[in-house]
């Protein structure tokens, strides 16, 4: 057993509370000081803000009181650059915000690069994405360690914003692996011609920034992108042949009804699902045989599905009551049943 | 076909005396449906004024033709006098009553007309825009319009009753961001709105908003509010607003960040009037609140 004196212990507890003290008022200090600086952020907010609703929001002219002397007034600017830019959408009120940037807030910037601090790099990185500082990009390539996953992702953003080719020339190379929620992030600031031109070259993409793609061009909605994603549907990836589907009935429009029948048959239910929701695109005309060939199908979803899909069609009352007198599927029936008497209840 | 009856039968027409008390109630609503009514006066006068028996016949022949031509909705009274009448279009404005009026005087100039019958028609159009006026000043005023006019089919329309009330609007903004709550609040001051006086006031939260009595009082209210606020969010203030019992005041613009079409469609459920998605313009904001007061 070990053996300490009263002493010993007694030296110990007055050590620990030192210490404990030491970082209680540590603490107190940089709480004091995030007030401190919140308080004067504030301060200069109050006292600018007239000036800068004039300079932004109507044709008031630059005054040099607007340019930032301190840090701490430059941490207000931001906060009032992106208050503007997060919720107002008007290109005369960006440029303005983004020459302001080059013009007065480059050069901190570029300092801040430099740091050692990583915060501070990384802020200074958000920031040049935010005010659109093309500038500063080599700056970003020089300070950024590239092991680092965030670092690259943050200059990867850089330059889907601002270096939109350079961009399809780093993410070809592949030499990255993000999440698939991160290239979506990365795909949402091109537009749609260069989602083009990457679903062009898809293949050669990593697989998380394939499926990645299909969403982000899907999502975009554009009648343009129909082509690519059709010629998708013959892929191998089974993923890829079922987000294209999902894809293209977000778009809603079927152009070839040929293309999705043999997905009818496909053996992969979530296919199959997909197709039944898509056919309501098309006249329930051409695709009613199909359809109820769904409604047979071993898999709930896709039975319940294809009995929506019927009775969104104007025919498809009559069509689904026809349906019930000619089948011996008791499944099928039964979700028929269960659609019309939905139908029946909300008229 | 609705040609000008003959027939000389009495035709059993509403008198100023019943028309008042009508005239009173639609009159109130004016101010709270927002709806103008509109009263149309007319004139005939007829070529042989010196046959008393003959005028009886045309003014029974006129009354019926009126009373063919009104709408259910309308109502038309005899004034004193003979051959005047007046018809009250309610929820109608001073466009709609004069295309009634040159509908009628078409109508009558394309008839085949007794000879022994012929006649002229003159109105005067007065549209109603406020709560101020008596049924008595209309009367008297028709008669000097009336009376001034010397062309046969003239139209004269009266616009001493068509000033609207100015109505207090009340504005409230829930937006955390206090910059763009007051960039919002500098918006909707700036713009100028006939007939309605704006109050406009910004909220942090929905928790502020719902602890302040300034949403109880009765007056159309336009709420700007993000969807995500602090304490109490926009899609509870939104459900609190919308089972209050006079609910139908408020016009609720939402403000979010989520473009997804089921968000917008359980907004729009829940009793959003409009969705705006973040960022957006803020004269694209203007020019659907124009709209907004325009339909008020």
């Amino acid at each position: 057993m070990i053996e300490l004196s009263i002493q010993l212990l007694l030296s110990i507890i007055a050590i620990l509370f030192l210490f404990c003290g030491v970082a209680m008022m540590y603490l107190i200090y940089q709480r004091r000081n995030e007030e401190r600086k919140k308080y004067e952020m504030e301060k200069y907010i109050q006292k600018t803000k007239i000036l800068w609703q004039e300079y932004i929001l109507e044709d008031g002219r630059f005054t040099d009181t607007l340019i930032p002397k301190s840090k701490i007034q430059i941490l207000a600017v931001e906060h009032i650059f992106l208050s503007y830019l997060r919720n107002i959408s008007n290109p005369i009120i960006q440029q303005k915000i983004y020459s302001f940037a080059q013009m007065n807030l480059k050069e901190y910037y570029k300092n801040e690069l430099k740091s050692r601090n990583w915060s501070k790099k990384m802020n200074a990185m958000y920031r040049i994405a935010d005010f659109h500082i093309k500038e500063l990009i080599s700056a970003c390539e020089v300070s950024i360690n590239y092991k680092r996953s965030i670092e690259l992702f943050q200059l990867l953003k850089i330059y889907s914003i601002l270096e939109k080719e350079k961009f399809i020339q780093e993410i070809l190379l592949c030499n990255y692996s993000f999440s698939e929620s991160g290239y979506k992030k990365l795909f949402s600031y091109l537009e749609v011609e260069m989602l083009q031109r990457l679903l062009e070259k898809i293949e050669i993409l990593q697989q998380a920034a394939q499926y990645a793609l299909i969403d982000t061009i899907a999502a975009k909605g554009s009648m343009d992108v129909i082509d690519g994603l059709e010629e998708l549907l013959a892929n191998e990836d089974t993923e890829i042949r079922i987000r294209t589907l999902r894809g293209l009935e977000r778009i809603g429009v079927i152009r070839d009804l040929e293309m999705y029948i043999p997905f009818v048959d496909s053996t992969i239910w979530e296919e199959r699902l997909m197709v039944a929701k898509l056919f309501k695109y098309a006249p329930l005309t051409y695709t009613a045989e199909h359809l109820e060939k769904l409604l047979q199908d071993s898999n709930w979803w896709v039975r319940s599905k294809a009995a929506s899909t019927i009775i969104e069609d104007p025919r498809g009352y009559q069509r689904l009551k026809e349906f019930i007198a000619t089948t011996n599927d008791q499944y099928a029936i039964d979700m028929a049943n269960e659609v019309l008497e939905k139908r029946m209840r909300a008229v | 076909m609705n040609t000008l009856s003959k027939t000389v039968q009495k035709v059993n027409i509403l008198k100023v005396i019943n028309i008042i008390p009508l005239f009173d109630v639609l009159k109130a609503n004016i101010i709270r449906s927002h709806m103008e009514l509109t009263v149309i006066f007319l004139k005939a006068t007829v070529s042989d004024s010196y046959q008393n028996n003959l005028i009886e016949a045309v003014e029974e022949q006129i009354a019926h033709f009126l009373v063919s031509k009104v709408r259910n909705t309308d109502m038309l009274f005899r004034l004193e006098g003979s051959l005047r009448w007046g018809i009250l279009l309610p929820q109608n404005g001073e466009e709609e009553g004069k295309a009634f009026l040159n509908r009628i005087f078409q109508l009558v100039k394309n008839e085949n007309f007794p000879s022994d019958s012929a006649f002229t028609l003159q109105g005067i159009i007065v549209e109603v825009k406020n709560d101020q006026v008596m049924f008595d000043d209309l009367i008297a005023k028709q008669f000097e319009v009336l009376s001034q006019l010397s062309e046969p089919w003239e139209i004269e329309v009266v616009t001493s009753y068509n000033s609207q009330p100015i109505e207090r609007v009340k504005v409230s903004i829930l937006e955390e961001n206090v910059i763009f709550g007051e960039v919002l609040e500098l918006t909707v001051q700036k713009m100028i709105v006939d007939h309605f006086q704006l109050e406009t006031k910004v909220f942090s939260d929905g928790h502020e908003f719902l602890q302040s009595d300034w949403y109880l009082s009765g007056h159309t209210h336009i709420v700007i509010m993000n969807d995500i606020l602090p304490r109490e969010n926009g899609l509870n203030v939104l459900h609190t607003l919308r089972k209050m019992a006079n609910q139908k005041k408020f016009i609720i613009y939402m403000m979010t960040n989520r473009k997804s079409l089921r968000d917008m469609i359980y907004a729009y459920e829940s009793g959003v009037d409009q969705y705006l998605i973040k960022p957006f313009d803020l004269n694209l904001f203007q020019a659907q609140l124009k709209r907004t007061f325009a339909r008020l």
